[in-house]
């Protein structure tokens, strides 16, 4: 069965090209021309991937995906933002999108990134881990640390999982890209940066000392305190 | 070195009344030193005369020598021909013949006795080394002398007390005149400091809008300072501010022009690499995918065009050439009509409106208006030209779909569509229009057409005078420029 793949933007010229290049790639693809049909596509279709554009008149992408996981549709999200301006992306990201691309970009790489946030990744255990002060429950989606409750979109959390169940290991760009988002083609590694920033700022938000730490010239690690 | 002004001044003043003081009190003292030896001078010599009267009406020394004298005296009992002169304190009064003492009253301090042929003032020494001032007078009618003296140390002891109350004084004085000096300079540099809070204020916060404080009790000296530091702060600010405002249009400017590139730039990609990633693309998918590639490049095409000749638009006028805005309407017009044959596109009013200006420009702005109107589906466009007292009018009819009122402010800034716009163009269009406009000083204005669309109106200032034989320097006196008639078009 073909994968089906929404595509979101107000441009037709840009509509009309994704088709006819993600069609040939093998997807089934279907077109929405603003942030409302979107919204009314993922309703009534149940897209398999959705590439949004993020700058809509009627309702901006930003804002579908704020809408689209407040109702618990989790469906993988790659935006693109047409401006190579940092806030466009850390917008999309933290709203819940799960990559994005600035345009103009190869077709090549969409295809990669869409082919990898198709793929089915296992299904997490349901036995609740825990790093340090740092407790993840897979099965119930949640997160605490010292006590609190962490809200994490699903992305975020994937990654944080990821870091819990190798403790103490340094990650490269790379192996997180390919853990967490299904990469096994290379790609700039910013969106892992992007995301450790989210996840340091929300693990960090009550005081607590610093549990994810940057290795240069190699990656992340997760490092429980000596205790 | 470098010391403060404030204590400048006060050492200064310090000194200056340090000096004073010296000068005045020396000559205070030597005044009363002067006055005090004259007094003592006057008392001895009264003294001597009177007891040499005395001594001549009694009969010379040898009265004198009146035991009688001797006892009285030895007793301190004033009686006698000297006793009048008894009392005479620490004063010495004594009668000698030249080499011995006849008689003295008071106590000898063992001076040695005065030469009878040298009366007059002298000052002795006694035994105890004190000085004695001395006066000696002789008698005309015996071989006597009387001297009267008298020790100066009182003299000296008052001069000097004075002088010790002088330098007190005079310390006082000098700590006083420079603590107020100190208190005054103060006083008076305060709004100094003010300035300087403002002028470290402004440095510290970059913060231009600051302002120092000029009250009404401020010296005008610091008041002018002031008010120049305030003026340059008030040029820094508005420079600074317009440079910023600039750099923003600028950025801004630069960032929507990156975002209307991107697009057009993301269609043609994606087009190219499906036709690269499908070598065996069916030949009418491949033909609609070229398609598509040819017409994002024109896009891309048209939009650097727009973008350029909004970079010119602000520079146009300033080549000032004579300019028909007929002409200009009529080959408009017929550049349109070529473009879309199914339009009408028409040009009444006056035959010839001639401005200052930038021909370039000004048909960039009126192929954009015609162009605008043709591509948003008018059928009939309307150009009218006409001339008035000092304004020159281009109005451009149509009967297409009109831009709605509330839009018709906005849309003529750069990369700003109406809600109805067409997705293809480049929103800048209207903004080139502008751009030229007000770079001739003139006024654009949106507003409903009788035709049933969209009307603008361009007006740009104009001299009746000015026509199209009269040349590219209709200023100056006819005949002076001899050169060829730029951009003037005869007929």
């Amino acid at each position: 069965m073909l994968s089906r793949v929404l595509v979101v933007d107000d441009e037709p010229a840009i509509r009309e090209a994704l088709e006819r290049a993600l069609r040939l790639e093998g997807f089934a693809v279907t077109l929405a021309g603003g942030g409302k049909a979107a919204l009314a596509a993922v309703a009534e279709q149940g897209p398999d991937v959705v590439v949004l554009d993020l700058a809509m008149p009627d309702l901006d992408g930003v804002e579908v995906l704020h809408r689209l996981r407040a109702d618990g549709v989790d469906v993988p999200v790659c935006v693109l933002s047409a401006r190579d301006a940092v806030d466009d992306r850390v917008a999309g990201l933290e709203a819940g999108a799960d990559d994005y691309l600035v345009k103009p970009f190869a077709l090549e790489e969409l295809v990669a990134r869409l082919h990898a946030l198709l793929r089915r990744r296992p299904r997490p255990t349901a036995v609740p881990l825990s790093a340090g002060d740092v407790t993840v429950d897979p099965l119930r989606r949640r997160v605490r640390r010292r006590g609190r409750d962490i809200q994490l979109t699903a992305r975020e959390f994937e990654l944080l999982e990821h870091f819990v169940r190798h403790a103490g290991i340094v990650l490269s760009r790379a192996q997180l890209l390919e853990g967490v988002w299904g990469y096994d083609f290379p790609t700039d590694g910013n969106v892992v940066d992007v995301f450790v920033g989210y996840l340091r700022r929300k693990l960090e938000a009550g005081g607590e000392p610093r549990i994810l730490h940057t290795v240069r010239g190699a990656g992340f690690v997760l490092r429980p305190e000596a205790q | 070195m470098t010391s403060s002004l404030r204590s400048r001044v006060a050492l200064v003043t310090g000194s200056l009344v340090a000096g004073a003081v010296v000068v005045v009190s020396a000559a205070a003292v030597a005044t009363f030193d002067r006055t005090e030896r004259d007094d003592l001078d006057a008392s001895l010599a009264q003294r001597a005369g009177e007891a040499l009267q005395l001594v001549d009406r009694h009969g010379g020394p040898a009265a004198v020598r009146d035991p009688l004298l001797a006892d009285r005296q030895a007793r301190g009992v004033g009686v006698g021909p000297l006793g009048r002169l008894v009392d005479t304190g620490p004063e010495l009064l004594r009668i000698t013949d030249g080499q011995h003492v006849l008689a003295e009253l008071g106590t000898d301090p063992g001076m040695e006795v005065p030469r009878v042929d040298e009366p007059g003032y002298t000052d002795l020494a006694d035994a105890e080394g004190r000085t004695w001032r001395s006066f000696t007078m002789v008698s005309t009618q015996s071989e006597t002398a009387v001297q009267a003296a008298a020790p100066l140390d009182p003299l000296t002891t008052r001069v000097r007390s004075l002088r010790a109350q002088a330098a007190v004084i005079g310390a006082l004085a000098v700590i006083l005149g420079a603590a107020t000096t100190w208190w005054l300079t103060g006083i008076a540099l305060r709004p100094l400091a003010d300035l300087r809070a403002t002028a470290e204020r402004v440095a510290a916060t970059r913060d231009l809008s600051q302002r120092a404080p000029v009250s009404s009790d401020v010296p005008t000296e610091v008041a002018a300072v002031a008010s120049a530091l305030d003026a340059m702060l008030q040029r820094l600010e508005s420079a600074t501010t317009d440079t910023e405002a600039a750099l923003e249009a600028a950025r801004q400017f630069a960032a929507d022009a990156g975002h209307e590139l991107r697009t057009p730039l993301t269609g043609m990609g994606t087009n190219i690499d499906a036709l690269i990633r499908n070598p065996d693309l069916d030949p009418r998918e491949r033909e609609t995918t070229l398609t598509a590639l040819a017409a994002e490049q024109q896009r891309l095409v048209a939009r650097l065009d727009a973008l350029q000749a909004l970079a010119r638009a602000d520079l146009a006028a300033s080549e000032g050439e004579v300019v028909d805005l007929a002409e200009i309407a009529e080959a408009t017009a017929a550049a349109a009509l070529a473009q879309a044959p199914n339009a009408q596109v028409t040009v009444t009013g006056d035959l010839s409106v001639v401005v200052r200006g930038s021909p370039g420009g000004l048909r960039a702005a009126l192929d954009n208006l015609v162009g605008n109107a043709v591509a948003h589906g008018a059928s009939t466009v309307g150009v009218t030209v006409s001339r008035g007292e000092s304004v020159a009018t281009l109005i451009v009819d149509d009967d297409g779909p009109g831009i709605p009122a509330d839009e018709r402010e906005r849309v003529l800034a750069p990369f700003v569509r109406g809600r109805h716009a067409r997705r293809e163009g480049s929103g800048l269009g209207l903004a080139v229009v502008a751009g030229v406009v007000r770079a001739h000083n003139g006024r654009v204005s949106l507003d409903d057409s009788s035709a049933g669309g969209l009307r603008v109106r361009l007006e740009v200032p104009c001299h009746r005078h000015l026509t199209v034989d009269s040349g590219p320097s209709a200023g100056p006196p006819v005949g002076v420029g001899s050169g060829p008639t730029k951009g003037a078009k005869h007929g």
